[in-house]
This record gives structure tokens, C-alpha cells and sequence, in this order.
């Protein structure tokens, strides 16, 4: 064998080990096609069973993103909200961008993120009563990362019902997202700091889509173009469709002329976005 | 050689329904996920398609496994279930406005400073299988990144035994050429040999 043929194996063999999913890929897969062959006329009650099947040992809080149809998605969509405003420093600009068809179409399977999007971005009518939940929890980080771990330990693992439990969870995730973004601006170290902490207790958490577009502009306030890239690259891997892509897109990770500092601090209504401001 | 039992009866709604059903769907799901998934990534579907990509092709996986008899092993038929979503995926793509993401995650990957050996070389392949035809294409990702057999990729792709030698041949000469002109700094996508195919 020449050098030739030795870096030809070389190169497949790193190659074999690359274009492996994501490890959330199969349960989001698995989710939306459980949605699919659920088929229109499916009860509700189907969804969320298909996905606890598809969740496996994922925290409560990233099933009951799925299976939250009633209940929980009231919550989720009113701290998802909250939190694309603090992303954006706007009032849900993008969100109502782009056009999904309803899930419960008989014509055609729905798409991954069509159901992603629909269960996360569907307000129902309790969610305008939701108090705003981001901007409540100016806590120190250890204090933060405390709380998560205290939650996460009481939630049962498919607790996607808008139990006390649940809704520990979710509140936990939101004031940490909040944390990091208020650090994002000033002292993004350590705003990733808090990423990692937010990441390492909601491993499967509602608002992961929201804290890997942080970690970009993190990166981004740190002058770390390469971080980003690599932050960017994940982001889209794993939220394709994102509301935050355009954002993403636009910051240094992928735009080498740019100096964006995206993520700059929340306005003040920004976590407070109503879930009804979707269209 | 891997094979699915069929299901006790038809197919059916992935909850709530048989424990015989879904443990067959479920299982190949659960064992051959990852498999179908970078098949489509090494055979072009861009990353934001992957997941209906994947998708698509697991509802058919759903519908049809009443019609798999066992003749073709397992992840032949999945590969086979796999390369037509992404040819058809692909089609659509180049209908729809290029998604301008890959080739900025290529274009910014290409820069010199501080890659990774590693992600270079995920690179380097995957610009090079695009330059491939369709069918050097499969061979290549079902022989070099697979390590299927060749018998077992003459049956997934339904073709002769000597068709997949030749295939493999022509891809591994472009793959060595890539890697040469790769050494000698050329740039890979800019001296192409797609569209070369044995027929």
C-alpha cells in the first residue's frame, strides 16, 4: 500500500465514523412519523403515546414539546415565545414567516418541522393568560443551575402534561436561557457558561433550538468565528427550519464580513411576547 | 444477513396497535435509523431536508414491509427505499431555490485556517461524492463507508455482479485522483468528473 492508498483509507475511515444523526434525530424523526401514520383522523391521544414511544429517556420537557397538544404546549408556547423575543431583541419578528400546513391534513404527511412548529407555535387560548415567565428569575448562575437540577430531578420522565412537575422544568429552562442571555452582550463567556449548565440539565429541553443560536452570537461576541462556525453548524443540523436561521445566518459564524453582534439585550417587551402574535 | 420478520398483519398505526406490528417497524427503526440517515446525507440530501428525507422513506419502510420478503438483506432494500427519496428529494431541490447553507458551511469549512483534520476529511469526501454520478455514487458509499459486500450491493441495486466491480473501479480511480489533485492543492469540485457513469 502507498502513502497515497494509506491517506485514501485514512480519509474513508474518518468518513465512516461522520454523517452519523444527531443523537435527538431519531426521536424528532420518529415523532413527526408517528404524527404521519397517526394519519388525519387520529385522536390526539395517539400523538403523545407515539411520542413517549419515540422519546424513549428523554426528558419530560423535550417529549412533551410533541406530545403537549392541549395542556402543556400553552406553557411551552408562551416561554418559546418569550424567548424568540429575547433572541430577537424584537416582538417575534420571523415567527409568522413562514407558512405551515395544518398537521392534521389527510392529503400529505406532515414534515418534521411543520409538526415541530405547529406543536411549539400553536397558541391556544390559555396561553394568553400564562403569565410571562422570562423576565421573572434574575438569579446567579449556581442559584440557576441549582434549580434545574432540583426540577429536573422531580420531573418523571414523560411528564409532558402541564404537571407541577413539568412546569418546573420548563420555568427552570426559561430562566436559565434568560440568564445566559442577559450575559450574552456584556460577558459572553459567560453566557456559555451557562449555556453548557442550561444544556447539561435540558439536555432534550423545549428551548435547546433558542440556546444553540445563543451559543453562535456567544461565540460571535467573543471575536470566535470558528466556534461559531461550528456552533452555526449544529444549530442547523438540528433546527433547519428555525425562526432564528435568518439570524444565524447573518452573524459571523457564516458571514465573514459581518461583526454582527445579534443577540444584543432583550427589549424590554421582548420576553413577553404574546403566543397569538403568530400570524 | 440481516432480515425483518413481516408483520403479523397489515400495516398499521405505529401506537396503540399490535405488539407484533409495532415491534417489527419499531425494531428496524431503532437499528437502522443512523444507516438510513447518512445513506442520505452521502447521497445528497442537504441537511435541511434530512429529516422529512428520513421521514419519507420510514413511512414507505412502514407501508411496505408487508412486501419484503427477505430476498435482498435488510439494509440492501433500506438503501434501495433510501436512494430513491433522495434522488426524488434531490429533484425537488433543484427546483426550489438553492438553499444557500451548504455551500456556506463548505465554502467557510474550505478556509484554511484551523480545521480539523477530521472535519476536513468529512469535507473532502462529501465534495467528493458529489462530484460522482448517481451510480459510482451508491457503490462507493455502500462499498468504502458501509463495507457492504458486493454480491449483497449487486441485489440491492439490481444489478450484475461485474456491474458493480466496474462501478467500483471508475469510483475509486476518481477517489484516488480526487486525492491527488487534493495534495497538490487543485480544488476538488472545480475538476469534476460527474456525470462520468458506466451506464
Amino acid at each position: 500500500m502507498d502513502d497515497l492508498e494509506r491517506e485514501m483509507q485514512s480519509i474513508l475511515d474518518v468518513a465512516r465514523q461522520a454523517h452519523d444523526p444527531a443523537p435527538d434525530a431519531a426521536v424528532r424523526v420518529r415523532r413527526a412519523l408517528a404524527v404521519a401514520l397517526a394519519g388525519a383522523g387520529a385522536s390526539a391521544a395517539t400523538v403523545p403515546a407515539a411520542a413517549a414511544v419515540a422519546g424513549g429517556g428523554a426528558s419530560g420537557a423535550g417529549v412533551g414539546g410533541a406530545a403537549g397538544f392541549g395542556s402543556a404546549s400553552s406553557l411551552v408556547s408562551t416561554i418559546k415565545y418569550g424567548a424568540i423575543g429575547l433572541l430577537l431583541g424584537t416582538s417575534g419578528i420571523g415567527v409568522g414567516t413562514a407558512v405551515y400546513s395544518s398537521v392534521g391534513s389527510a392529503a400529505r404527511p406532515a414534515s418534521v418541522s411543520e409538526i415541530a412548529t405547529t406543536v411549539e407555535r400553536t397558541p391556544s387560548r390559555e396561553s394568553a393568560s400564562q403569565p410571562p415567565v422570562a423576565d421573572e428569575f434574575p438569579q446567579p448562575v449556581q442559584e440557576v443551575v441549582e434549580a434545574e437540577r432540583q426540577a429536573r430531578g422531580k420531573v418523571p420522565a414523560a411528564a409532558d402534561d402541564g404537571s407541577p412537575g413539568a412546569t418546573a422544568e420548563l420555568r427552570a429552562e426559561a430562566q436559565a436561557l434568560h440568564l445566559a442571555e442577559k450575559y450574552l452582550e456584556n460577558d459572553p463567556e459567560r453566557a456559555l457558561v451557562q449555556l453548557d449548565a442550561m444544556q447539561r440539565a435540558h439536555p432534550d429541553g423545549v428551548l435547546t433550538e433558542e440556546a444553540l443560536a445563543a451559543r453562535v452570537f456567544a461565540h460571535c461576541n467573543l471575536g470566535q468565528r470558528e466556534q461559531a462556525f461550528r456552533a452555526a453548524d449544529r444549530f442547523f443540523r438540528e433546527f433547519p427550519r428555525s425562526v432564528h436561521a435568518p439570524r444565524v445566518r447573518a452573524s459571523c459564524a457564516l458571514n465573514t464580513g459581518s461583526s454582527t453582534r445579534p443577540a444584543t439585550a432583550p427589549s424590554s417587551d421582548g420576553s413577553h411576547v404574546s403566543p397569538t402574535m403568530d400570524e | 444477513m440481516t432480515r425483518a420478520s413481516r408483520p403479523g398483519g397489515a400495516p398499521s398505526g405505529v401506537a396503540g396497535t399490535p405488539a407484533g406490528d409495532t415491534l417489527d417497524f419499531e425494531q428496524i427503526y431503532r437499528d437502522h435509523f443512523a444507516f438510513v440517515w447518512r445513506t442520505l446525507r452521502r447521497l445528497g440530501v442537504r441537511e435541511s431536508a434530512l429529516d422529512d428525507a428520513a421521514q419519507e422513506v420510514f413511512l414507505v419502510v412502514h407501508r411496505r414491509l408487508d412486501d419484503f420478503d427477505g430476498r435482498v438483506a435488510l439494509r440492501s432494500w433500506l438503501f434501495g427505499v433510501a436512494h430513491r427519496t433522495a434522488l426524488a428529494q434531490r429533484r425537488t431541490a433543484r427546483k426550489a431555490d438553492a438553499e444557500p447553507l451548504p455551500t456556506e458551511l463548505r465554502a467557510r469549512a474550505g478556509t484554511p485556517h484551523d480545521r480539523a483534520v477530521a472535519s476536513e476529511a468529512v469535507e473532502f469526501l462529501d465534495a467528493f461524492l458529489d462530484t460522482l454520478g448517481d451510480q459510482q455514487r451508491s457503490v462507493f458509499i455502500l462499498v468504502e463507508l458501509e463495507q457492504m459486500s458486493v454480491p449483497e450491493i449487486a441485489a440491492a441495486l439490481g444489478v450484475k455482479l461485474n456491474t458493480v466491480y466496474s462501478r467500483l473501479r471508475l469510483a475509486r480511480g476518481a477517489f484516488r485522483r480526487a486525492v491527488e489533485r487534493r495534495n497538490r492543492g487543485d480544488q476538488v469540485l472545480t475538476d469534476a468528473t460527474k456525470g462520468h457513469e458506466d451506464g
